[in-house]
């Protein structure tokens, strides 16, 4: 499955993208992988899948074949 | 208004002699004479819009000048929102501008807003997003929004037409996130970031192409990929005004017990009403004078305020807080109860 970090987030990941592979393809389980790998923080940040944000409160399940985009909101201006 | 100004724009299909009108009567009020008010003032101004505010307290400083080009080094430490009217107005007098060189609070936004058609966030801070959203919620008004992570940035346009909001994309705000002082910028991605913002205020005010509404556009310029990720609006009838003063006009409240021995009691009611109080470090000075007599209330000493219901004393708050004042205090107890606890006291 692609996943693609953008803003802060791809700082701290040190990457653009990456083809993660969960054991149950959900977002409870991504969100609990990035998690682990990244410390990212449930709270910080915001998925998308197919471009389209989705609630991290349900157990979204996703397809190999999603493309799943991680977004957290930007402060400078 | 000269039409020959703006006869380039106005031969335009989308725009036209009616479009250049409906710009002519907008009101523009842009938060923030940062990197992206910078970026956007001058087109807001030179495009016709009728009328822009501009509210920012802070000043400039040397980092400023890179990205802020409207600041010379001149200009240094003086106030930004002034410094960027003055300037606008040379070059486009045909605009009112206002200057408002103060920082947007909970206690400024609702009545500043009511006044202008569309919000444009140009701050460079998650927590203020929040207080404009919230306000522009209040007052129904739409904002643009945009914000910049190093090479990239993030567009939306919020409450229009009753679409979603900043909260319905980002419910609750991160717990850390880098401003451009830490994560740094190039002046041509918050300029980008800025005209992106302009152009959705263009479009919502001629009601042409389509607005960024319920979708976030997020812009590379390193690679130049531009990505919409699409969120659904949610009800935020929980967003009210009663919710807004709770939320952003919070005052400082304190026991008599606890306050400290160089502080003063400033009681606010008329000078006929009972009980007359006796305290040390009193003065009375009723509401209605607050104003006039601000000479006589002391700038670096705690001021604990009172009345007889405590109704006044807020209105009080309210009134220094404006004036600068930071060491506010509401007493929990007004007049009748400090009564009581002085006179066991003295006892």
């Amino acid at each position: 499955m692609k996943v693609h970090y953008f803003g802060e987030i791809a700082d701290i990941t040190g990457k653009t993208a990456d083809d993660v592979v969960l054991k149950n393809t959900s977002v409870a389980e991504l969100l609990s992988y990035l998690q682990s790998t990244y410390k990212l923080l449930s709270d910080d940040i915001h998925i998308a899948v197919n471009h389209q944000i989705v609630s991290k409160e349900k157990d979204t399940q996703l397809n190999e074949t999603d493309e799943i985009a991680v977004l957290s909101p930007f402060a400078g201006g | 208004m000269s039409h020959e100004k703006y006869i380039r724009q106005i031969a335009l299909p989308q725009v036209g002699h009616s479009g250049q009108q409906k710009l002519g009567h907008s009101r523009v009020l842009v938060v923030g004479a940062g990197g992206l008010g910078n970026a956007v003032l001058p087109y807001l101004a030179s495009a016709g819009i009728g009328s822009i505010g501009v509210i920012d307290g802070d000043r400039v400083s040397l980092s400023n000048l890179h990205r802020q080009v409207l600041f010379s080094e001149s200009d240094i430490g003086e106030l930004k929102a002034a410094v960027a009217c003055e300037k606008l107005a040379k070059q486009f007098p045909e605009a009112m501008l206002t200057p408002y060189s103060e920082f947007l609070t909970g206690e400024n936004a609702l009545t500043l807003f009511a006044q202008y058609d569309i919000i444009l966030d140009a701050t460079d801070a998650i927590d203020i997003r929040y207080l404009i959203n919230d306000a522009c919620i209040v007052t129904g008004k739409p904002f643009v929004h945009a914000s910049v992570y190093r090479f990239q940035f993030q567009v939306a346009l919020f409450n229009a037409n009753n679409s979603g909001t900043y909260r319905c994309l980002y419910p609750t705000a991160p717990k850390t996130t880098q401003s451009c002082e830490e994560a740094g910028v190039m002046p041509s991605t918050v300029a980008m970031a800025g005209l992106y913002e302009g152009n959705e205020v263009f479009k919502y005010l001629l009601n042409i192409g389509k607005s960024q509404i319920n979708s976030l556009l997020l812009v590379d310029t390193l690679s130049n990929e531009q990505n919409h990720f699409s969120f659904e609006r949610k009800n935020q009838d929980h967003i009210t005004r009663v919710f807004f003063e709770k939320e952003y006009q919070r005052i400082e409240q304190i026991a008599f017990a606890n306050t400290e021995k160089g502080g003063y009691f400033l009681d606010v009611r008329e000078l006929d009403e009972q009980p007359k109080i006796a305290l040390e470090n009193y003065v009375q000075i009723p509401l209605s004078a607050l104003e006039k007599s601000l000479e006589l209330v002391p700038t670096n000493n705690p001021i604990y305020l009172f009345c007889q219901s405590g109704k006044r004393s807020k209105t009080a708050y309210r009134i220094l807080q404006g004036k600068g004042y930071a060491k506010l205090f509401c007493l929990t107890e007004n007049a009748i109860e400090i009564n009581e606890i002085t006179f066991e006291t003295i006892e």
